[in-house]
């Protein structure tokens, strides 16, 4: 079975779709079925508050995620309500999300259940330690919408599997071109930079980073209240820590300081880089560092060539080209589905 | 008044609140809706009960039933709403279940605790039966879902559904309406318990109220006052949040010790920067936390329980409601003055009324403000810099500058002077000296 084996390596992967309808539960139910029935536990959650049976936009039918027997599974009170399984509750968390607080519960049969998630990314992780931890889970596996809705960063996971389909694009040349882009972006490299740990970081600002991991505050506030930043503030940084989402339009303001002083860009991790491809390939290839604090390896690649407007690629083809472009293994799900 | 209200007013009750270490956050919100404690017979059995869970507490810090008790406490949910609502007759669902499930058994845990301490923790109700009904298997662990012993009907269902190899949906909805019987009579059964289990649920919140208080009290040093129904009395009160600010700088507070009696408003004068407002704001505070049950910031005293505490602070100058700040100080002090015609249980404290207004109409209102309210007998303490001629008022005043130090101690005094401190201690800020030397020689002229 493709892939599968690889993620038995890992303690915690996320499962993340490039976009709508391009795969991601069908691309997670796969992983759930085909992980060992004995003697391995998985815990599943969400990392963002969605959920609905039906996709709001599109229309179409959303697959709803199967859990064998001795799953651990999170969802929000009220999805815990509507579900199809018979399961123990086993834990409440003390925080509220828009749709209840989060119930972490194991199934004892198997069913169906709808997953929603957590406000933070800080509760995410705090969920991930507990389900390996405590309640003894082998693997956890995280339904990361990449949607930019989503709250709780999939990033923080050791692994990665990324979904990508027609849904994206229908002319296939284009869908390569996007997927190799975000592709490149999850394999930017994590920085060399002696920083602390993620959870210290300063959570908002924009922030000069010396060689020995000290903060300075450069602005306050985000990127867009960034006005412009002062060359003499940046003697002797080493790297510019971006805490919260990098836009094109400060990546231009930026970019020459950094490239001629040699000085990192540091952004959290890939799902903070709100910037377009050209202005991320002139950047890098004018030998721009661009970094993130965080850092997935992507396991594999997912493609689903049926749009849900019933535009279908060649699937042999899609894969081929995909793969070819990525220099990675990358599966329609439907298809070595059907031949196994 | 709830504590809630007191949380916004200057005198820093806010900061106590913030350093009370619960374990469970249930118990802080209990806490914030608690009324203050009015009548003396209240705050007297109040008060014993608190000494005691204090000594204790003092006792047997590193106890190990005592952190093991915290530890428990900490897994309490706040699940009023689930009991309000099962109580109205609505059937309970699975994460409710789990809620009362939870309850049951952290109280279940603690009652056999609470027995081998001293008898001075609320007693919690038995809730045993709660936990075997919901607990049909034995297993005493804190999960749920509706098991099979419950329903045997449920329970061959369920074979079957596990059994088979696809995901047949009818059969699971054929489990859910039987689950749903189950979850139907559980409620019915549990309802005659759901008194018990409020009761529960106050009772553990209370006992961690009290754990929280206790070490708090121990931390910041807190007394237990005497209940008094004529005078108050503070032997060496001290600032709890400006003394442990001053500790960490290597300072020390200098306490303060002073009476309040009901024929008799204090006149508190004195230098600039000698305390007199930081000792309002600490009265006021003392007396909040007195009222609410959490002992007071003073070596020793003694206190009169009122039923209103009337803190005038500082500048009240709004500009959006286009009041002066005269004008608003004006009008609260016609608020305590229509309150004191209703009753004298009432606290004055009042820090330079009518201060930003001329010496001459100000002094006279200040000597006015005294006589209604000594006539009213009010406990009652005015800070002013006016030179007040008052009759049978207590006069106190701050010591002051001493071999270029500060000293903050209040005495009593004769004078109706007020001491003239305030060229000096400009001069220790480091003012402009021609000026300070031209306001010294016009006093000398005069």
């Amino acid at each position: 079975m493709p892939f599968v084996q690889e993620i038995l390596g890992y303690r915690s992967i996320s499962v993340v779709g490039l976009g709508k309808n391009t795969g991601k539960t069908e691309c997670l139910n796969y992983i759930l079925n085909r992980l060992p029935a004995e003697d391995f536990t998985v815990a599943v959650s969400s990392a963002g508050i969605d959920g609905e049976v039906k996709d709001q936009v599109t229309g179409t039918v959303k697959p709803e995620i199967f859990l064998r027997e001795g799953t651990l599974f999170a969802t929000s009170e009220k999805h815990y309500r509507e579900r199809k399984i018979l399961s123990e509750l086993l834990d409440i968390s003390y925080r509220n999300t828009s749709l209840g607080r989060v119930v972490t519960a194991r199934a004892l049969a198997g069913g169906k259940s709808q997953l929603s998630g957590h406000p933070s990314t800080k509760a995410l992780k705090m969920w991930i330690d507990r389900a390996t931890g405590i309640f003894g889970a082998n693997l956890a596996i995280i339904d990361g919408a990449l949607s930019r809705v989503s709250i709780a960063s999939p990033a923080i996971t050791e692994g990665l599997v990324l979904a990508t389909g027609a849904a994206l694009s229908v002319s296939m040349d284009n869908l390569v071109f996007k997927t190799s882009y975000m592709v490149s972006l999850i394999n930017m490299e994590r920085t060399s930079l002696n920083c602390a740990d993620d959870e210290f970081l300063p959570t908002s600002g924009i922030w000069r980073v010396d060689k020995c991991g000290e903060f300075n505050q450069l602005v306050k506030g985000g990127v867009f209240a960034a006005g412009s930043i002062h060359p003499d503030d940046l003697v002797g940084a080493s790297a510019i820590f971006v805490s919260g989402a990098l836009t094109d339009r400060f990546l231009n303001q930026i970019r020459t300081a950094c490239i001629d002083n040699n000085i990192e860009l540091i952004i959290r991790d890939f799902t903070k880089a709100f910037i377009s491809h050209s202005n991320y390939i002139s950047f890098t290839r004018a030998g721009g560092k661009l970094r993130v604090l965080n850092k997935s390896k992507l396991i594999a690649v997912c493609a689903n060539p049926v749009s849900p407007e019933g535009y279908k690629l060649d699937s042999e083809l899609l894969c081929e080209k995909l793969s070819l472009s990525l220099k990675l293994p990358v599966y329609d799900i439907r298809r070595i589905q059907n031949e196994a | 008044m709830k504590l809630r209200s007191t949380m916004d007013l200057s005198c820093g009750m806010r900061e106590v609140y913030l350093n009370l270490e619960f374990s469970s956050p249930l118990s802080g919100q209990i806490l914030l809706e608690r009324e203050m404690y009015l009548s003396d017979s209240i705050l007297s059995s109040y008060y014993t009960k608190f000494s005691s869970v204090v000594d204790f507490v003092f006792q047997n810090q590193s106890l190990l039933s005592l952190t093991n008790l915290k530890e428990i406490l900490s897994g309490v949910r706040d699940i009023r709403n689930t009991i309000s609502a099962m109580s109205a007759g609505k059937v309970p669902d699975d994460v409710e279940l789990f809620e009362i499930k939870n309850l049951s058994m952290i109280s279940e845990t603690i009652r056999p605790l609470l027995s081998s301490l001293p008898d001075i923790f609320p007693v919690l109700p038995d809730l045993s039966d709660v936990v075997e009904l919901l607990d049909p298997e034995a297993l005493r662990i804190p999960s749920f879902y509706i098991y099979d012993s419950y329903d045997l009907e449920l329970k061959m269902l369920r074979k079957d559904l596990k059994s088979s190899v696809e995901f047949k949906e009818d059969l699971y909805y054929k489990c859910s309406v039987l689950e749903e019987r189950v979850r139907r009579s559980l409620g019915k059964d549990i309802f005659k318990y759901l008194n018990n289990l409020s009761l529960s649920l106050n009772n553990l919140a209370e006992i961690d109220i009290f754990l929280a208080k206790a070490d708090l009290f121990i931390r910041w040093n807190l007394s237990i006052p005497n209940i008094s129904k004529e005078k108050t009395y503070y032997q060496a009160l001290f600032n709890p949040e400006i003394s442990i600010s001053l500790e960490k700088q290597g300072n020390k507070y200098q306490p303060v010790s002073l009476f309040i009696e009901r024929n008799s408003p204090v006149v508190l004068m004195g230098a600039n920067m000698g305390g007199k407002s930081v000792s309002l704001r600490t009265i006021a505070l003392s007396q909040y936390m007195f009222q609410f049950g959490f002992g007071v910031p003073a070596e020793n005293a003694e206190i009169v329980p009122v039923h209103q505490i009337f803190h005038l602070s500082g500048d009240y100058q709004d500009l959006n409601k286009g009041l002066s700040s005269f004008a608003a100080e004006m009008k609260m002090i016609d608020l305590l003055l229509k309150e004191s015609e209703r009753t004298n249980s009432i606290l004055a404290l009042l820090d330079e009324p009518a201060r930003t207004t001329n010496p001459y109409e100000g002094k006279a209102l200040v000597e006015s403000l005294l006589s209604f309210l000594r006539e009213r007998m009010l406990l009652t303490i005015v800070a002013t810099h006016y030179n007040v001629d008052a009759l049978d008022c207590t006069k106190m005043r701050v010591k002051g500058y001493e071999n270029g130090r500060m000293n903050y101690e209040l005495v009593y005094t004769q004078d109706n002077e007020a001491p003239q401190e305030a060229i000096t201690i400009a001069r220790s800020l480091g003012v402009n000296e021609k000026w300070l030397e031209e306001a010294s020689r016009l006093i000398g002229k005069k």
